[in-house]
């Protein structure tokens, strides 16, 4: 729970990927470079579900309220031509955050089942408001006449090679934050809360108040992903924030593996590439893509990651790595 | 008063239901500062319920509980143990995924005063480190460190759900049954325990063990069916006709 990866991965893939991922302008055509693109974003997305789902135990099914708050702030602000990303993205992120302090501070005093369906009921409250909403186009949603202006020179993000850099920069940076956030204190007793909440409160840790704070720092990583997404796509409409959409980030975040970073990210490069391969043979591809999370989640135990370090383990013919789940002695 | 006559625990008529069944009833404890008090009883006495009580896992139906004087009822469990009362449970309450270590040092991290610490490694707080180690080395567990708090046998659990306790640096300790299920062995090791944080600690100690309540505890209180039937030193317990009643009475 405590690694990213296991200690091979960290040494051989991870400087891997950043020459990859920067390289990415210059190997992908312009639709892999937006696919690319999009897989960063679905990424933050569903690793800051992630530091709910499997870092604290909070499964919601209301994530991508927070998305759409980020995504609708990015476009009426834009439309009302404040166009600098320096006063959009904040604002982005900060009412998305707003946003997930009111829904967090109703929902999680409860646990279980009542979280699940006070997280989803609130969201639907929100997927109403931009559907009925004079500001944000109703159904029809909103179309984003330009990017934000980032405003230094020679920057310009309606190239979509920069773009992709704006992206990689945020997705990063954030990525760096979450995984400081989970080693941190404040990490450990979120997963001291996901194992066993009572204990934690008899040792003085004050339980509601770290769920709520860690509600809102993953909606604000949330809106984030929204801001990105509604630049990337210059348009919004309220099926980005519906219940569905949260349960298609929660399948990405347990294809990939709860309680972990990169598997939140596996999981949206996997699910948005099963996605686009099914649906290019037929319309009907939430039926293979159902049967796949299906089968992950019966044998492959912490989605992908786990079954990848199972592997890994076994291949490697070292004694499986200690559990993990907090495990580590880091004294 | 002066502080010292001020008890570290007090109960003053506190009373728990269960539906009809009363649990609790009207019980007045007096525990001075520094003393090792036993509560002992068959089961069902509602032993466990008083210290659910004390910590703040279950609300009391009437009466007042005060700590150092002042009132602590009803309070979240949170805030009781902020206060400086540590309790251990019957049935092991642990971290089984973490390692040994994690378990103490998530007790001893609940002492960092800001809840927000974000960006340094959680092994990087030298006094939290220091504080975990310490309780593991007084429970005698500083060898098992780096293990998996599942994978330990169940005298080794009972270990480490004292060092957790210890790692909160409570005045009072409230330990349900700490030798529950242990060898007579592992039981003399947790007496000589018990027997050392005594000299610094106040305890509630709720025990089967005869011998080890008899050589921990000052005084010792029998509940039985809810009420307390006896309180004095081991010697007046032992010959109370009450208590003979209760415990031979029945059969």
């Amino acid at each position: 729970m405590l690694t990213i990866a296991a200690p091979w991965a960290r040494r051989l893939a991870y400087p891997a990927l950043l020459p990859a991922l920067a390289a990415m302008p210059w190997i992908a055509s312009d639709f892999y470079l937006g696919f690319a693109t999009l897989i960063l974003i679905f990424s933050l997305f569903a690793m800051s579900l992630d530091l709910l789902v499997g870092y604290t135990g909070l499964v919601s099914l209301g994530h991508a309220a927070f998305f759409g708050i980020g995504a609708y702030a990015t476009a009426i602000l834009v439309e009302l031509e404040v166009v600098q990303a320096v006063l959009v993205l904040p604002a982005s992120v900060l009412l998305a955050a707003l946003a997930a302090a009111a829904i967090g501070a109703l929902s999680v005093r409860t646990a279980g089942v009542s979280f699940i369906m006070i997280t989803l009921a609130l969201a639907q409250l929100v997927y109403y408001v931009a559907l009925n909403s004079p500001w944000t186009g109703s159904t029809d949603g909103m179309l984003m006449s330009q990017r934000p202006v980032v405003g230094l020179p020679g920057i310009d993000l309606e190239d979509s090679r920069q773009f992709y850099f704006y992206c990689l920069l945020w997705v990063g940076l954030s990525t760096v934050l979450m995984a400081r956030l989970v080693r941190s204190p404040f990490g450990r007793a979120l997963q001291g809360i996901r194992a066993n909440e009572e204990r934690m409160g008899a040792m003085g840790f004050r339980t509601v108040t770290y769920k709520l704070a860690v509600f809102v720092i993953a909606g604000a990583f949330a809106g984030l992903a929204g801001h990105l997404f509604v630049s990337l796509q210059f348009f919004i409409d309220p099926t980005s924030l519906q219940w569905s959409a949260s349960g298609q980030v929660l399948m990405m975040v347990v294809l990939g593996g709860v309680g972990t970073l990169a598997g939140p990210a596996i999981g949206a490069l996997v699910f948005h590439g099963l996605e686009d391969l099914i649906s290019s043979y037929t319309q009907h591809w939430m039926l293979p893509m159902g049967l796949i999370l299906v089968l992950v989640v019966l044998f492959g135990r912490g989605g992908l990651m786990g079954l990848w370090r199972r592997w890994q383990a076994r291949r490697s013919a070292r004694p499986p790595g200690r559990p993990d789940g907090g495990g580590r002695d880091d004294a | 008063m002066t502080p010292e006559s001020v008890p570290a625990l007090e109960t003053r008529g506190l009373t728990k239901r269960f539906g009809g069944l009363t649990v609790n009833a009207g019980l007045d404890l007096r525990i001075a500062p520094g003393e090792a008090r036993a509560v002992i009883g068959p089961n069902g006495a509602g032993k466990t319920t008083l210290i659910n009580q004390i910590a703040g896992h279950l609300r009391p139906d009437q009466g007042e509980i005060l700590f150092q004087g002042g009132p602590i009822a009803g309070w979240p469990p949170y805030r009781i143990a902020r206060l400086g009362i540590g309790r251990s449970f019957q049935q092991t309450n642990l971290f089984f995924e973490f390692s040994v270590f994690e378990n103490v040092r998530l007790a001893a991290q609940s002492h960092l005063p800001r809840m927000l610490r974000v960006w340094r490694g959680a092994g990087a707080y030298g006094p939290v480190n220091e504080r975990a180690e310490q309780a593991l080395e007084t429970v005698g567990l500083a060898h098992r460190r780096g293990a998996r708090a599942g994978g330990l046998s169940h005298g080794e659990q009972r270990q480490l759900e004292l060092a957790m306790v210890l790692a909160l640096r409570p005045k009072l300790l409230l330990l349900d049954e700490p030798m529950a299920g242990l060898s007579l062995e592992e039981s003399h090791r947790i007496t000589e325990l018990l027997l050392e944080l005594k000299r610094d600690h106040t305890i509630l100690l709720i025990e089967h063990d005869m011998d080890a309540v008899f050589a921990i505890a000052d005084r010792i209180t029998v509940l039985v069916h809810g009420q307390e039937i006896a309180t004095g030193d081991a010697e007046a317990v032992r010959t109370d006709p009450a208590v003979i009643e209760a415990y031979l009475g029945e059969d």
